[in-house]
């Protein structure tokens, strides 16, 4: 079930996004329930906690309590929730960045984009919500694929390493299995074979030269020279795509 | 004896070789490497020295040379034989003045001077070691103004001259041995030669200037025009914010009046009007620089006034510390080309522009585009006056290899995407 979150102080003009919401997922059939606010005090943080995708009013009528700082609530409860402001006036600073907002769609423009940027949207949440199994001590355990940092390969063993948010640090599984394999598994969801011994989520890339890269994490992976300029240029590639 | 002094003179000559090799085409290799390969080309032009006599000896040595220099040397084959003629050309013209000369202050044929062995010891390593020096006053001349490597128009008018006059050369001196004379006339066609063929060096090097600094020129008249754009996007912005401030105290009345009167229907038309036909500045980017902020603003106009989407994706740039004309120019050439690439496209027309300042600046365009084919990492103009216009993407990658930054452009499934990351210090 996709839980959708709208909150406009206009009510007319959420009503229209709600129609037009609904009209959009009922075509795509997906299974939905609309929460439609206008004033972000009744948000519960329940919630927020179950929201997947939220289309949010920048400007709303209490300028401390705009749609960055319910962006910014929202991201509190989640990371990978799709978020998308609909605004009349497109301001693109840092805080966008920071609540690591989806798109932006100006309001006049809302009949125009917004079935692309829906669409874009659901591709996206897919992404996010795909997971790895694999097997430990003969049980299955799925992974996040965002959350998996890197795999390396160790005497036919593969150890994937995962970061569990801050409070959890870094965890380490192992199995046995083929990198190569791994690699064409999951090089269309952001993974990047950089060494023989390492198979990297492009995601959690902090800094990639040609003698090393680091993770958000502080690891330090070595990199293979002889492909250092075929992976920066798919690193850089995948940068850019929002 | 002989022969250690032969191999000797060939270290000389091959050095010498190599060094106009570097003044003329950049190295591709470090130090150790050009080392190693030295010693190499030196034990093999020593070997053919040794053991090959007359034409052959020097088709082959230059044909050691030559692949030398494409082992070493940044160029296409076209360049590198070029300059391996050249630099082969340059030892052979300092021999034979320096025989001329010799022979003719002596008062004695070539012959007689090898048959003294000492004098000729003495004279060959003494010339050898002065054409050693001539090729590193060309080198340290000609590499304080940045090596480039050869324009390919220039190759072809570079390789014939030197190549004729290399074959000249050698049948002057062949049929001079043969007749055992080297009459003044021969020597004064051979001097004539070499004049003519550092003439036409210089022409070159002249001719290069010439097409760098209309290049310059071109980037100049970009420049220029984007500024002279972005100063009418700013006035144009200032109109509509003055405008926009006039007519907010008359709709402040007019909305006075309607609900003065009790007409909600006519005030709820008119603010849907107001609403429709509201002008003023829809978007800002605030990413704390204020050029990528304008540049940026500028084109996001640009693209709706033609139906196309836009997304950003900025975080803080107040930290990018980078020479802010050169980065406006960068931008806005990226920006033109994926807005005018989008707007042809049939399909969706969407740009996705992402700057983030991190441990490097990283830069990307991504844009709907019809099918673009990039040969050999270039993409040909379609524009009108090429002289203007293709130097975009050109001044682009000029600019940022300038900063030594990594750059790539690509285009696959519907989308082409210039991408950079620029060393912030």
């Amino acid at each position: 079930m996709l839980r959708v979150l709208l909150c406009d102080d206009d009510e007319l003009f959420l009503g229209r996004v709600k129609s037009r919401v609904e009209a959009f997922l009922n075509s795509q059939e997906e299974k939905f329930e609309i929460l439609a606010h206008t004033d972000t005090s009744l948000i519960t943080d329940r919630e927020l906690e179950l929201c997947d995708l939220a289309l949010l009013d920048v400007d709303l009528a209490t300028p401390e309590d705009d749609g960055i700082a319910l962006a910014r609530r929202l991201r509190a409860f989640r990371r990978d929730t799709v978020l998308i402001f609909v605004t009349n006036y497109v301001e693109y600073a840092p805080a966008g960045y920071e609540v690591n907002a989806f798109r932006y769609i100006l309001k006049k423009d809302l009949d125009a984009v917004l079935s692309q940027y829906l669409k874009e949207a659901l591709a996206k949440l897919a992404a996010e919500k795909e997971t790895f199994r694999l097997s430990v001590e003969g049980r299955y355990l799925d992974l996040r694929l965002d959350e998996i940092l890197y795999f390396e390969i160790k005497h036919r063993t593969i150890q994937v390493y995962q970061n569990a948010g801050t409070d959890h640090g870094k965890q380490c599984f192992s199995f046995q299995g083929s990198l190569s394999a791994l690699e064409i598994q999951l090089e269309q969801r952001g993974f990047l074979r950089v060494h023989s011994n390492y198979l990297v989520n492009m995601r959690h890339i902090y800094q990639f030269g040609c003698r090393g890269l680091q993770l958000s994490d502080g690891t330090l992976l070595r990199v293979s020279e002889k492909m250092y300029a075929e992976n920066k240029k798919k690193y850089m590639n995948w940068m850019g795509q929002l | 004896m002989e022969y250690f002094l032969t191999v000797l003179w060939t270290a000389f000559d091959i050095l010498a070789v190599f060094l106009i090799g570097h003044t003329f085409l950049p190295a591709k290799r470090d130090m150790r490497f050009r080392v190693n390969l030295y010693c190499i080309t030196w034990l093999l032009s020593s070997i053919l020295t040794l053991s090959v006599n007359g034409g052959i000896r020097v088709a082959l040595c230059i044909g050691v040379v030559a692949l030398a220099f494409w082992i070493l040397l940044d160029g296409k084959w076209p360049a590198i034989i070029a300059v391996a003629v050249l630099s082969y050309l340059f030892a052979t013209i300092c021999e034979f003045i320096s025989f001329y000369g010799a022979t003719f202050f002596l008062g004695m044929d070539y012959e007689q001077l090898v048959k003294q062995r000492m004098l000729y010891a003495v004279f060959v390593t003494s010339e050898k070691s002065l054409t050693l020096f001539a090729a590193w006053l060309l080198y340290a001349f000609f590499s304080k103004r940045k090596t480039r490597p050869f324009q390919a128009k220039w190759v072809l008018l570079s390789a014939l001259f030197p190549t004729v006059s290399v074959i000249l050369l050698y049948s002057i001196f062949f049929q001079a041995q043969e007749r055992e004379n080297l009459t003044p006339g021969a020597m004064i066609l051979c001097v004539g030669l070499a004049a003519a063929n550092v003439g036409i060096l210089f022409g070159i090097q002249a001719l290069e200037k010439s097409t760098q600094k209309e290049r310059e020129a071109a980037l100049m008249r970009q420049q220029i025009s984007l500024q002279s754009e972005s100063i009418t996007a700013l006035e144009k912005s200032y109109r509509a914010q003055r405008k926009a401030t006039h007519d907010f105290g008359r709709h402040l009345e007019t909305i006075q009046e309607l609900l003065k009167r009790g007409d909600l229907d006519s005030l709820q038309e008119y603010l849907n009007d107001l609403q429709k036909n509201h002008t003023t500045r829809i978007f800002s980017i605030r990413s704390g620089n204020p050029v990528i902020d304008v540049v940026l603003n500028e084109k996001y106009q640009a693209a709706q006034e033609k139906g196309v989407a836009m997304q950003f994706q900025v975080n803080d740039l107040k930290e990018v510390t980078l020479r802010m004309d050169a980065l406006a120019v960068v931008l806005s050439n990226l920006l033109d080309n994926a807005i005018e690439a989008a707007e042809k496209c049939s399909g969706w027309k969407e740009i996705q522009c992402v700057l983030k300042a991190g441990p490097q600046f990283y830069l990307s365009v991504r844009n709907t585009s019809s099918p673009v084919s990039i040969i050999d990492g270039k993409i040909a103009t379609t524009k009108p006056n090429p002289l203007d216009h293709g130097y975009g993407l050109p001044t682009v990658c000029g600019i940022l290899s300038e900063w030594g930054a990594e750059y790539s452009f690509d285009y696959s499934d519907g989308w082409f995407q210039f991408v950079a990351e620029i060393p912030m210090k």
